[in-house]
């Protein structure tokens, strides 16, 4: 454990409350910074203003398929558990109506240069429902065919088909994401999420063979009955097919809000110590493995598209986890999908009665935002230059906003600095610098900065 | 007053008024008259432009101040802002012909036909003069400043156009507009290293006869090598002598 010595007994859960792999800093605001008087014309305000920007912008589409055919317990996204077709046909010509209403307001120069597909479970859908929807995309959308693009779609190792996969190929998809949970039997029943190491190997050797080259896997872990041997163990059988990124995710139980979770024996949940020393030697032997540590859960190989990212600057931090589109205005479509423009946030409707109605009548269904002010916007930049930057420079950010760095963030240097009296950063007078001993610390560095969570 | 007029203002002040104008409101207060019809003007012929200009103030962003067709009354000069002349096709489309900074004249193409050709709108918060051509014709008669001065504003006029039409790449073009734009900034005594750009990506295409993407690639590209920085719609001239190497081409015709 190469950096424990630094802090002593590791105290992550008092910071991470019920998920010590999750960031102590958010990228969501709670529910109290929320406005649920910011709609539709405040949306299309923040558009127009983005739009006039003299270098427009690229786009980053996010496009939620919430559907699933079974409930994994461990899931906190918003899902639909359905073996109904029909329903997920009518969300199909939804998604449809909602982007064509929503891709007018963009100017046709701003390329999308990044796409991300999640759920649910998006390969539950017919190829011919994804190929629908790519095709109206690319209608209502200007989406480059070749070159400078990030498109990248979760898919489920169980269900997942090499004619999906060949059907996303085609459609431009050039990175996978797929989630391996904890892969061991005893582990996997116990969330209700039977998946076995043949089907993880079938589907990134399958994904490959279509073309899609850049596997991304979110590894959890802290899952009930998991042990840290187990762990282990099934890290090096899932390093073993060489994907390019890893994020190690903890399992995070929250029964309260997830009901689900209640099928989960409590007795079975590792210890929070466990859990810790789960997070440390995977991450050890995701280093000697030859991954890089990009932030506090992600490790990339050298020349994956992270990785890369990272080196020219446009990796970025968003709620579902890193992604190569700093300074992209985000659109999400489809329930719950939260849109990020000009900094200002605007979610979806949640329930798909409600999603739906409101774009059967022509709406927007956005039914709450976020409008960034300038402490946000300030503190932003620090967080995003130090989670994927690993360093801040200051005289950049002053260049922004037009304040000394130093004064208008006394109080976090002030907090900051048991951080750099332990080795975990550098402050110096032009820069705040990550040590490597401070990288599974990030999370808590950054929430220095934050004071709106 | 009822001759009907190329810009809409207030009625015309009487004369004891204008003589009392401040010091602002006159061709020799004006922070541009270096520029414009007043430069090389001696004292007297000063304080005729002085009587001859009327000025139209607070014109906002988006007003169309010269509709395609008005009578032509006269030249008008630029005083503050930016403005933009345009005309439509036959589908409705817009083509830009121009954008004028302070201390520029607009409506020289309307002095053959009598009439306006394009319609003038205002990209920024702004000033104008307008300066009746019978009256500045005669002023000019005694002045060989002002004659000079004139054939000056006519001549650059000219030069705009040609290396616009002329065969050359989106990079040159646009690296040429920047640079052009820059000058003239630095000519009028602001930043022409740091400026926002008050037109749109359409626009700037329009001008240069480019397609808007082709505008937001290569000023990306621009900033990816970084010959200029771009934060909204303000730009900074980073490296002006790439920029002169692109548009070597144009500015070499020039």
């Amino acid at each position: 454990m190469r950096d424990q010595a630094a802090f002593g007994t590791d105290t992550r859960n008092e910071f991470r409350g019920c998920d010590p792999g999750a960031p102590g800093f958010t990228l969501m605001p709670n529910e109290k910074h929320w406005s649920r008087t910011i709609g539709d014309d405040v949306f299309r305000g923040a558009i127009k203003r983005s739009n006039a920007d003299l270098i427009p912008r690229p786009l980053s589409i996010y496009l939620h398929l919430p559907f699933c055919a079974t409930l994994c317990y461990h899931c906190n996204r918003h899902k639909k558990v359905t073996r109904n077709r029909s329903m997920i046909a009518a969300y199909v010509d939804t998604l449809v109506r909602e982007m064509t209403g929503k891709a007018v307001l963009f100017d046709r120069d701003r390329m999308v240069r990044s796409l991300r597909v999640g759920g649910g479970t998006p390969v539950y859908l017919k190829p011919g429902q994804i190929s629908h929807l790519m095709a109206n995309l690319r209608t209502n959308f200007s989406m480059p065919r070749d070159g400078d693009r990030d498109y990248a779609i979760d898919i489920d190792p169980r269900s997942v088909t090499t004619r999906d996969l060949q059907n996303l190929a085609w459609h431009g998809f050039n990175r996978v994401q797929l989630a391996v949970q904890g892969m061991s039997r005893v582990t996997e029943l116990a969330i209700n999420r039977a998946q076995s190491d043949h089907q993880v190997r079938f589907a990134i050797a399958k994904s490959r063979d279509a073309g899609i080259d850049e596997v991304g896997v979110l590894f959890r872990y802290g899952l009930p009955a998991q042990t840290l041997q187990l762990a282990e163990r099934s890290l090096s059988q899932l390093l073993t097919t060489g994907p390019a990124s890893v994020r190690l995710a903890a399992y995070c139980h929250d029964p309260a809000h997830n009901p689900a979770q209640r099928l989960v024996p409590e007795t079975l949940l590792p210890a929070a110590d466990v859990r810790n020393a789960m997070f440390i030697a995977l991450r050890d032997r995701l280093i000697d493995a030859g991954y890089q540590f990009l932030g506090p859960d992600q490790f990339a190989l050298p020349n994956s598209a992270l990785f890369n990212a990272q080196r020219t600057g446009s990796l970025a931090r968003h709620i579902g986890g890193f992604s190569s589109n700093a300074g992209h205005d985000m659109l999400g479509l489809g329930l719950a999908a939260v849109s990020r423009i000009d900094e200002h946030l605007f979610q979806n409707a949640t329930e798909i009665d409600r999603y739906s109605e409101a774009i059967a009548d022509g709406g927007s269904a956005i039914v709450k935002g976020r409008l960034a002010d300038d402490q946000e916007r300030a503190q932003s930049q620090v967080v995003q230059d130090l989670l994927c930057q690993g360093r801040c420079d200051k005289s950049a950010w002053e260049d922004s906003f037009k304040q000394p760095f130093d004064q208008y963030f006394k109080a976090a240097l002030d907090r900051l600095n048991d951080y750099a009296r332990a080795g975990a950063i550098a402050l110096e007078p032009q820069h705040i610098v990550i040590l490597p001993p401070g990288m599974t610390y990030l999370d808590r560095i950054i929430g220095c900065f934050q004071s709106t969570k | 007053m009822n001759r009907p007029s190329g810009i809409d203002r207030p009625a015309r002040q009487s004369r004891t008024e204008q003589v009392q104008l401040d010091t602002q409101q006159r061709c020799s207060g004006c922070d541009v008259g270096h520029l414009c019809v007043a430069t090389g003007a001696d004292e007297t012929t000063l304080e005729k432009l002085d009587h001859l200009l009327e000025i139209r103030d607070g014109v906002t962003p988006s007003r169309v101040v010269v509709k395609r067709g008005d009578p032509f009354q006269g030249l008008i000069a630029v005083r503050s802002g930016c403005f933009k002349t345009y005309t439509h096709d036959r589908d409705g489309r817009e083509h830009v012909l121009g954008f004028f900074l302070p201390g520029e004249l607009i409506g020289l193409d309307a002095i053959e036909r009598g009439f306006h050709q394009y319609d003038v709108i205002a990209l920024d918060h702004g000033a104008l003069c307008e300066l009746d051509f019978e009256a500045l014709v005669e002023i000019s008669a005694c002045s060989d400043g002002l004659r000079k001065q004139l054939f000056r504003l006519f001549a650059s006029r000219l030069a705009d156009v040609e290396w616009r039409t002329g065969d050359y790449t989106a990079d040159e073009r646009l690296a040429a507009f920047l640079l052009d734009i820059s000058e003239r900034l630095h000519q009028r005594g602001r930043d022409g290293q740091r400026f926002e750009l008050p037109m749109s990506r359409s626009d700037i295409g329009s001008y240069l006869s480019l397609a808007t993407e082709t505008v937001s690639r290569v000023l990306s590209r621009f900033q990816k090598q970084q010959w200029i920085a771009v934060r909204r719609k303000q730009v900074s001239m980073i490296a002006p002598d790439a920029l002169s190497s692109a548009a070597e081409a144009i500015l070499e015709s020039r």
